[in-house]
């Protein structure tokens, strides 16, 4: 017996020395312990400036990139640009109502669609602008405690913190009007009651955080920082926005004796100032006088001017450091030489026709003289793309123009030529479009934006272009200095090489001027939608916008040219909006999620929805 | 702590024994009797093997009701009728005499132990126990029953032989065929965190791979009693395998072979080219566009003049061979000396795929090859010393085809023109040029493109299990302790080969001047290409216990406790985040048990565990369980009548818990966590590389901790007419709260990844019935065993986003319920003309699917959603065996059904063309609307632009009842035994052959009934057909 008990216990020892030898036995508590690992917690990312650093630049990452993409979070309009619901551009959408353009041109859009949707025009669910705004807020509340940086370039940062906030405020108050004002960074804990700022204190607040970022940010980044730094904000950035939401602010669609739409978020005033403030307007010209006041003393910013108008416009609003994008917003680097999955405007607008031009688009394009087709004499309907405004180029393709180290044949039976009933493509409406895809590529079928591919590009978020006929309208509409109302918008003229503006248009025809010129200079920029919703625009909303067939008369080998509705298929009835009775002036604000105004905390849904 | 505890009560019990010891039943013996006159006195006593007195002991007169019991000193008196009486003597545990009875003379009756009965053990969590005087909810499967079912995955084997059990068989796939498994249904919130914990001879491993053979018994362990030792990971029950081991004793040799035919259960059934194209042109009629298949086309296809520019190809019949093979060998040798016991196995099982390789020069078909190896060894290293050693293990080799994407995903996307299969050694791939159909689309119609000299995929995997444990009598201390500690090391490597290839395809073509065949090549040949890579798992555990076992006279105390730690060196990424980090457990585990006289049981059992997922002050959960029984057919009262055998009521409350979520999570206290690079933005002119963006993770609950799951059990086990007729019945309460979860209602602009919190109760509740007869008429023997199983669970907070109807709350339903439409007809002419119809955000025509208005607001949209039908687990499951014995011939089968289930018709089986140009299924076609069919259809019209508001839409027009009934298995045997066999040192040799899955009765029709709701299709279940042949010498 007694043996048996040293032999045991022999075993035993011998058994726990074996396992001891295993250096990382551990028993009990000790044993659940986490194994040490490169974790990193929010003491780790600010104790040094190297990892304070991307803490912000991961509040960039959530910027607003407007072409589609399709892997990423904000995979907005499903495939289609947000031009596309407006007159200029028209989706050959698929019928089954999960594109972008579908879901608002067949009228299913509807609040319980933004709970699952991404295909909306703003997508609330999808758009990463509350987690952008809370990696900004955590960076601001933070940063003092890196010991290895500069007091310097943490105010600095901290101001390009502000403008991130600012900018998805902006994004988000265009779209929804009055929003929750968030200005801190929430803890899991805190009372989470909160009702929508109205729209002026959110106002106040974009306005407040952007003249805090203007005051510490440098006017711009020198040449040599920009090289590597392009795209971090400045004080020009913060200056230029506050000018454009501003004069977004000041527009009727807010800016009203009445709120667009009566209903619960009217009368708290959150879609609307709830008076006419003729201030407004006042503040958007001071905003944009600081601007140019700023641009004049610092310059640093300018239009891109170079021998071949195309080409100054083309790389004003492509190419990257060039001077012309106040702002403008990066994703990726280089296009990837064919189609990858996150580039997908490249495919879906180039080739299957989400982001056809219409007539209406191509007819605001002055003549070469500067008169619009309607007056010029120079406008011949046999040869209605001579002499234009070399913008039209650039902005679609028109039969008859250089397309893929050729010539574009658009015509019935032409190389290009696509049906529009039936199949998909890009040329469908008669113009393909050009902006951001440039010429296409491969055979006639499947057309990759070979041009494109291999191009640093980026989004112009904010384009000076805007400041000048923001500024523009401001002076017009505060009775202003018209003589430099006309000079802001013949500096673009002049850029490509048009004739000016027709002198001594009243009131009306020069907002009217205006627009078009914002139209022709930024289709497919996302500055069409905002301005017909902020001058509530239900003529354009209702306009079922046309399309070109061109046929060619084999012996004389002249072209004719045939305007049709885009009548659509007869089973997709798209484009409801034209209809009598469908469309509601709800449409120019998107509706909040059901299930975020079902979740209680004080969400007021937007008139209509 | 506990097993102290008992050892310290234990000798004060034997003390108080004999005033324990009910001191009336003389009195009640008497008063029983009193009414006859002429009585005589009997007395005797009744001792065990070792001499000792019995207490307890029913004495009864034979065909009588007259009858005592003994008393505490073994003795018994009893006045009877007649002399010539017989007495039956009777105590559980002991094999029944009967004595003639004796006047004037003491009897002494030696009661021997009934080895049958009581060494009939009851494998439980860390242990073993009686099986009298088990007082939790389990059920057991033998071997021998496992054996019957000719399947390559012992999980599969399970299905209707387990109460409680229910299994999901998703895809027949070779070597990726494991069923889903549910013990007593969903207990908590989703399907995902309601796995039961998987062990194989106490350490958490899979036995679905094992060889049938190897395994001695799969135990199921339902209610708290029996899991809570298992505490941390003890919610959704227990299943514990028990390997085989050897007795002492002369070798015995046991061979069997079997081959097998297996065959798909349902293959779906496509329509021809014509119909196809007739569909599609009226699809495009009623979208308003013109047919693509003119006339020429549609004859061609009708006709076949021409099949290799206008095939029409039965791509199932074509892929799929009609049959596979599948074999299964096995040899183990068990037996022992009185110092070594030996078990050693070794199985192969060879399993063949349903594809055709069609000579490619390597063979591409799903084929899955297992060996199986274990030996266990138990060694007297003293004579209180036992050492045990388990090595077992397992090499997996499985072969797929390298195909562009899911391959049966893919063959419910082509069409039967999108090629012609081989022609004169050459791949026809059908040209757009010969039909008018979108060339992107051909080239997805063709299943050849999927897979066809493509290549394939072979995946080895070897795993090795090794548990070694150390068992020491320590009776030198107190009589009935001992010391176990144990160790066990699982290792798995996986070696993948990818080899792939590109090959040439054709397209036919006529010349048009001479209608001359030619061919247009396509594509270069390229080499047979090669990639491999490897993946490894290991893990092991750590166990020591110390355990007490004694019988005081009539008390028998038990006792354990336990201490185990688990870790994980390589999580599965799939599975969990952190992967660089192992995964851990530790745990304490207590067990007390006390029965008088295998009467009166009383159980304690308690886990004490720590998970790595909580902070410490957190991370411990102490998970109690209470349980008694009573053997209700030992007490006097019971034994004046004959109708019941047996008859056991017992009862058990405890708490269990879980510590995982449904997502990725680990260490869900941590505060804070950042992803250094989460995200990258690209800054700069001309700067080609990203910048890194640190990014926040999910918040930290430094709070959280336990799920819990209190669970009551009541049960009743019965045996009746002289034990003919047995069963049992449980009746179970499960409430599941502080489920871990996360809050879904905070605002999202506070842009917060939500930490885990414990929020989350789910209800669960229901029985198990199970009714067998035995019964032998002379040598016909047979027996009909039935099992049937009901859960039913509620969701009783899962912090839900409030809901403008109450029809939308999935709080109160189910775990699983289907949402949907309410499918209110076809629209007719008349409904248009009436103007009444619901906006569907649609302009209706005739043969569109309508849907009820539920909240009356004259739309159609989320809002009329309700909960439809029955949850998609099924809450009913049953199972039915029936078989004989007769000299040596044996037959059985098994029917299984299922109950209050209901499924969706997978989209990808719904929407004809797949939405666009994919395949369709005949009975898209023989249903749909048309104009001439209005009163017949069953489904709405073809039209692309309606599918959103007709097909895509979830309904009742797609909700099917999914309850089936299947032969499951069938079995004939015939065991030879004769004196020939002893030359060749046989002992008994059977043949037999048997059939799985054989019969299959259910609405679904389409697809499986057991296939989910799922876009993801898989490899067809199959039923096999089988002989074998068992040798044992």
């Amino acid at each position: 017996m007694k043996r048996s008990i040293f032999k045991y216990i022999f075993v035993v020892t011998g058994f726990m020395c074996t396992l001891s030898s295993c250096q990382d036995l551990k028993f009990g508590d000790d044993f659940l312990e986490k194994a040490p690992s490169n974790d990193v917690d929010i003491d780790v990312i600010y104790s040094n400036a190297q990892y304070a650093r991307t803490a912000l630049w991961s509040a960039y990452a959530t910027l607003h990139y407007g072409l589609n993409l399709g892997n990423q979070g904000n995979q907005l309009m499903g495939s289609d640009p947000l031009d596309c619901l407006t007159d200029l551009v028209y989706s050959n959408v698929w019928t089954d109502g999960v594109s972008g353009a579908a879901i608002h041109y067949n009228g299913t859009y509807s609040a319980d669609y933004e709970n699952n949707g991404y295909s909306s025009k703003y997508s609330y669910y999808q758009r990463p602008c509350w987690s952008g705004i809370r990696r900004a807020w955590l960076f601001i509340e933070n940063v003092d405690r890196v010991p290895d940086m500069e007091e310097s370039e943490k105010v600095r940062l901290k101001g390009e913190a502000k403008v991130i906030i600012a900018m998805h405020y902006c994004d988000i108050f265009r779209h929804y009007g009055g929003v929750p004002i968030i200005d801190h960074a929430y803890t899991a804990n805190e009372d989470m009651h909160r009702e929508r700022g109205t729209a002026q204190e959110t106002l106040d607040f974009i306005i407040k955080l952007l003249d805090e970022a203007a005051t510490v940010l440098p006017w711009a980044m020198s040449a040599s920082e920009n090289r590597e730094w392009e795209g971090r904000l400045t004080k020009a950035s913060a200056m230029g926005l506050k000018a454009r939401i501003l004069l977004f602010a000041a527009s009727p669609l807010f800016n009203s004796s009445s709120p667009y739409m009566e209903g619960e978020a009217a009368s708290n005033h959150l879609v609307w100032f709830g008076s006419y403030k003729s201030e407004l307007w006042d503040q958007a010209l001071t905003a944009h006088k600081a601007f140019f006041d700023e641009l004049n003393k610092n310059g640093q910013y300018d239009l891109v001017y170079k021998s071949d108008p195309r080409q100054a416009f083309r790389s004003g609003y492509l190419d990257r450091g060039t001077g012309e994008s106040v702002i403008a917003t990066h994703y990726g680097y280089t296009v990837p030489d064919y189609w990858t999955w996150g580039w997908s405007h490249y495919e879906t607008a180039g080739d299957a026709g989400t982001a056809c031009g219409t007539q209406e688009l191509v007819d605001m394009f002055p003549m070469i003289d500067g008169l619009p087709i309607t007056e010029s004499p120079l406008y011949d309907p046999k040869y209605p793309y001579n002499q234009r405004d070399p913008r039209l180029y650039e902005t679609v393709v028109v039969n008859g123009d250089k397309y893929y180290g050729g010539i574009a044949e658009i015509y019935v039976g032409g190389k290009h030529y696509q049906e529009f009933e039936g199949s998909y493509g890009a040329f469908m409406s008669g113009y393909r479009p050009r902006k951001f895809i440039l010429d296409g590529g491969g055979g006639p079928l499947f057309e990759w934006p070979a041009e494109i591919s291999g191009k640093v590009v980026q989004w112009p978020y904010l384009r000076l272009p805007e400041l000048y006929l923001g500024y523009a309208e401001a002076l017009c509409q505060t009775n202003g200095d018209m003589n430099l109302a006309y000079e802001c918008i013949n500096k673009l003229r002049d850029r490509v090489g048009i004739g000016h503006l027709k002198k001594g248009l009243n009131k009306e025809e020069f907002l009217e001027a205006i627009l078009t010129e914002r139209a022709c200079e930024f289709a497919y920029e996302e500055v069409r939608w905002f301005d017909m919703i902020r001058y509530k625009r239900i003529d354009i909303f209702q306009k079922t916008p046309h399309r070109v067939v061109i046929t060619k008369n084999s012996e004389t080998r002249e072209f004719s040219y045939e305007y049709k509705l885009f009548k659509p298929a007869e089973n997709g009835e798209l484009r409801q909006w034209a209809n009598p009775g469908k469309f509601s002036p709800k449409w120019y604000l998107s509706a909040f999620p059901s299930n975020e105004i079902n979740k209680a905390y004080g969400l007021i849904q937007n008139p209509g929805w | 702590m506990f097993a102290f505890l008992s050892i310290v009560i234990a000798p004060k019990v034997q003390a108080e024994k004999a005033i324990n010891i009910p001191t009336s039943s003389n009195e009640r013996t008497t008063g029983t009797t009193v009414v006859t006159q002429q009585t005589i006195t009997i007395k005797g006593i009744v001792k065990d093997e070792f001499n000792e007195p019995m207490a307890g002991v029913n004495v009864i007169v034979e065909g009588t009701t007259i009858g005592t019991m003994t008393d505490g000193n073994g003795n018994f008196t009893l006045n009877i009728p007649s002399i010539s009486a017989k007495l039956k003597i009777s105590y559980i545990g002991y094999k029944e005499q009967i004595v003639p009875a004796k006047a004037n003379k003491i009897l002494t009756i030696i009661m021997s132990e009934d080895s049958e009965m009581l060494e009939e053990v009851q494998v439980i969590g860390y242990g073993t126990q009686k099986k009298v005087t088990v007082t939790g909810a389990l059920s057991s499967v033998g071997s021998k029953d496992i054996l019957k079912s000719p399947v390559p995955n012992v999980a599969q084997a399970l299905t209707g032989k387990v109460p409680g059990l229910s299994t999901i068989q998703y895809s027949g796939q070779p070597g990726a065929d494991d069923p889903a498994i549910f013990v007593r249904g969903i207990g908590s919130l989703d399907a995902k965190r309601a796995a039961p914990l998987i062990m194989v001879d106490g350490v958490e491993r899979s036995f679905f791979r094992l060889d049938p053979n190897e395994i001695d018994n799969v135990t199921v362990l339902k209610d708290a009693s029996a899991t809570a030792v298992f505490g941390v990971r003890g919610a959704n029950g227990v299943i514990l395998v028990t390997t085989k081991r050897g007795e002492e004793g002369k070798a015995q040799i046991s061979v069997s072979t079997s081959a097998s035919l297996q065959k798909p259960i349902r293959v779906y059934e496509y329509a021809n080219s014509y119909d196809y194209a007739v569909a599609f042109n009226e699809k495009l009629t009623n979208d308003g566009a013109s047919p693509v298949f003119n006339e020429n086309i549609l004859n061609a296809f009708k006709n076949q003049t021409d099949p290799l520019l206008y095939p029409d190809m039965d791509w199932m019949n074509l892929i799929m061979k009609p049959t596979s093979f599948q074999s299964q060998h096995n040899l183990n040798i068990s037996g022992g000396t009185d110092r070594v016991r030996y078990f050693t196995s070794v199985g192969i099982l060879t399993q063949d795929g349903l594809f055709r390789s069609f000579d490619a020069g390597y063979n591409s078909n799903f084929t899955y090859n297992r060996y199986n190896y274990r030996a266990n060894l138990d060694i007297d290293v003293t004579k209180t010393t036992l050492l045990s050693v388990n090595l077992g293990g397992r090499l997996e080799d499985t072969r797929e085809p390298n195909t562009k994407s899911n391959l049966f995903t893919f063959l419910t996307r082509v069409t039967p023109f999108g090629g012609a299969g081989l022609y004169e050694g050459k791949w026809i791939h059908t040209s757009p040029d010969n039909i008018g159909w979108d060339k992107g689309a051909l080239e997805n119609a063709d299943p050849f493109e999927c897979f066809f000299g493509k290549g394939y995929n072979q995946r080895i995997y070897n795993e090795i299990n090794l548990d070694l444990s150390l068992k020491q009598k320590l009776d030198i201390i107190t009589k009935g302790l001992s010391v176990t500690i144990k160790g066990s090391y699982n290792s798995g490597y996986t070696h993948t080969k990818n080899r792939y290839k590109e090959i040439p395809y054709y397209t036919a073509h006529r010349d048009p001047d001479t209608n001359e065949l030619f061919f247009r090549k396509f594509r270069e040949e390229t080499q047979l290409y090669f990639e491999e890579s490897t993946d490894r798992g290991r893990n092991w555990y750590l166990e020591g216990s110390l355990n007490y076992d004694r019988k005081f006279g009539n008390h028998h105390v038990g006792g354990l406790i336990l201490y185990n730690q688990w870790r994980d060196q390589y999580p599965d990424p799939n599975q969990f985040n952190y992967t660089s980090i192992p995964r851990g457990y530790v745990g304490l585990v207590g067990r007390a048990t006390y029965d008088y006289n295998n009467r009166y049981m009383v159980d304690f059992n308690i886990g004490y565990n720590g998970s790595e997922n909580f902070a410490p002050g957190h991370r411990y959960g102490i998970f109690p369980a209470f349980s008694a029984g009573w053997i209700i057919s030992e007490e006097k009262f019971m034994k004046n009548q004959s109708f019941i055998n047996y008859l056991k009521i017992r009862g058990s409350y405890g708490i269990v818990g879980n510590d995982l979520m449904n997502t990725k999570s680990r260490f869900f206290y941590l505060p804070d966590a950042y992803d250094p690079y989460g995200t990258s933005y690209n800054f700069g002119v001309d700067v080609s590389g990203n910048r890194d963006g640190a990014t926040e993770l999910q918040m930290g609950n430094p709070l959280v901790s336990w799920e819990k799951a209190g669970k009551q059990n009541y049960g009743m086990d019965f045996s009746l007419l002289n034990d003919r007729l047995s069963g049992s019945f449980d009746y179970f309460i499960e409430k599941r709260h502080d489920i871990l979860t996360t809050r879904n209602t905070a605002p999202n602009f506070i842009a917060i990844t939500m930490p885990v919190v414990n929020i989350g109760k789910v209800n669960n509740k229901g029985f198990e019935l199970v009714l067998k007869w035995n019964h032998n008429i002379g040598d016909f023997k047979y027996w009909i065993n039935t099992n049937l199983s009901y859960a039913r669970n509620t969701i009783v907070y899962k912090d839900e986003i409030p809901h403008k109807y109450p029809w939308l709350y999935e709080t109160g339903q189910s775990v699983g319920q289907p949402f949907g439409f309410i499918f209110d007809g076809f629209v007719t002419e008349n409904d248009i003309k009436s103007g009444n119809l619901p906006d569907h955000k649609l302009d209706l025509k005739p043969g569109d699917a309508k849907y009820k208005d539920l909240n009356g607001d004259n739309i159609i949209d989320d809002n009329d959603q309700c909960p439809i039908g029955n949850p998609i687990y099924p809450q009913l499951t049953a199972g039915a065996t029936i078989g004989f014995e007769y000299k040596g011939f044996d037959f059985s089968m098994l029917w299984v059904g299922t109950g209050k289930v209901s499924r969706f018709i997978s989209a990808g089986l719904r929407v004809p063309f797949g939405g666009g140009n994919y395949g369709l299924l005949q009975y898209m076609i023989d249903d749909h609307w048309t104009p001439e069919t209005t009163e017949t259809a069953k489904t709405p019209r073809f039209s692309g632009a309606a599918n959103a508001n007709n097909y895509t839409r979830n309904s009742t027009l797609w909700l099917k009842d999914a309850s089936y009934m299947r032969l499951k298995n069938l079995q004939i045997g015939y065991t030879f035994k004769g004196n020939w066999m002893k030359k060749i040192y046989l002992k008994n040799m059977r043949i037999y052959a048997s059939g799985e899955n054989l019969l299959t009765f259910d609405h679904l029709k389409i697809a499986d009934p057991e296939a989910t709701d799922d876009k993801q299709f898989e490899y067809p279940l199959q039923m096999i057909f089988n002989i074998g042949l068992n040798l044992n010498f």
